[in-house]
């Protein structure tokens, strides 16, 4: 029921993304819109993905946690598993927070849904960006693609000893048609990196700083603060 | 005017003595790293020190606070090297994290008082702060962790 697509020309999120970039977004739809029957004419419908995924040429992944944290470690773990299935280095994944915004479908972050909801479509979308970049390089060697292998932000070419990373691919990866979702192949547990392994959620460090944002942190320009009288109290007393 | 210093920085006030110490952390200051929770002294997350001792913000009106030393928790340690902050990491303590930083001055206040608190001497002290998220045991570890003691 996923879909994915090349977003790279299209410019749904400013400033996020360089314009160099390899931008994919995957559409999920969660059961309760399955339940409800999945529109009789789909391609009328918005094309809302839920998941974007950037490859940068500087070699950083750049993924769109799409949910609210509220403790669970949802930000982190989502993100993980696509990095889990694109064989990333989880030193050179970024996550940014999305907005609230009506192209992700329903953010509604609650009732221990979001794995349920968006595992496939994180594994779907890292498996898509996996064998695109494997076909990048292949493309490049002039070698067939399934005698190349992706391995930890790279892609390796065993018969001739060929590695060449993640970001020297993108310009290429970006050119290849995003591939049917019968031709990708997942890893199995055996092979995974992230998922099912204790992970620091990625903010850790600047929770422990005092530097984590929340809502109750925004700023805007020109803002007002209201604030409520609390009571006087003394400490003294 | 209020006259203080915030961090080692002498700060003034001259607004309403009775708005908590909190807001004039929050919104004039901007260090945002103390939250607001409750208001009313319940919940912990807005923990400071004031002259060393814990000290709830949101109860805390700027009147009481002429000629103290009030200590965030960016002022903890510049890099976040104190012992707290890497016991902290250390477990990964946090969850959410909105209460971290009422938890972990809290917890760096114990130590200075208490360097080798007893299991009752952290939960005596700790009780005041709450974690929705339940990382009870984790910031108990890491006090643990951080004070050197089993």
């Amino acid at each position: 029921m996923n879909r994915v697509e090349l977003v790279s020309r299209r410019n749904f999120l400013g400033g996020v993304f360089s314009a160099g970039a390899f931008v994919l977004g995957a559409k999920v739809l969660p059961f309760d819109a399955l339940a409800a029957g999945e529109s009789a004419e789909p391609a009328a419908a918005a094309w809302n993905p839920s998941v974007y995924l950037g490859l940068e040429p500087d070699g950083r992944v750049i993924i769109i946690a799409h949910r609210s944290e509220m403790g669970t470690g949802i930000r982190t773990v989502l993100p993980a598993v696509l990095a889990d299935e694109l064989e990333a280095d989880w030193a050179k994944v970024r996550i940014e927070q999305a907005l609230g915004d009506a192209k992700y479908g329903s953010q509604n972050t609650d009732g221990s849904c979001s794995i349920r909801d968006f595992y496939d479509a994180m594994r779907e979308a890292g498996a898509t960006a996996r064998l695109m970049m494997v076909r990048a390089a292949a493309t490049q060697w002039g070698v067939p693609a399934n005698e190349c292998k992706a391995q930890n932000h790279q892609v390796v070419h065993a018969g001739s000893n060929r590695k060449i990373g993640y970001g020297d691919l993108v310009a290429l990866a970006a050119k290849q048609p995003v591939p049917k979702k019968d031709e990708l192949q997942y890893k199995s547990p055996a092979e995974f990196r992230y998922i099912g392994k204790d992970m620091p959620v990625i903010d850790r460090d600047q929770i422990v700083n005092g530097k984590g944002i929340y809502g109750i942190d925004a700023r805007c320009p020109g803002w007002s603060m209201p604030r409520s009288n609390i009571l006087p109290w003394s400490a003294e007393k | 005017m209020i006259t203080l210093k915030v961090n080692g920085v002498s700060r003034r006030f001259d607004g309403d003595p009775d708005m908590p110490l909190l807001w004039f952390l929050r919104d004039l200051l901007q260090l945002t790293g103390t939250k607001y929770g409750c208001g009313a002294g319940l919940c912990g997350a807005c923990t400071v020190h004031v002259n060393g001792s814990a000290t709830r913000s949101c109860l805390t009106p700027m009147s009481s606070t002429a000629g103290k030393n009030v200590m965030t928790i960016e002022g903890l340690s510049p890099a976040g090297t104190h012992p707290v902050q890497q016991a902290w990491k250390q477990v990964n303590a946090p969850q959410c994290g909105y209460c971290q930083s009422g938890q972990i001055m809290q917890a760096a206040a114990l130590l200075k008082q208490k360097p080798k608190p007893s299991d009752a001497d952290i939960d005596e002290v700790m009780k005041g702060i709450i974690c929705r998220c339940g990382t009870y045991q984790r910031i108990r570890q890491a006090i643990k962790l951080a004070a050197g003691v089993k």
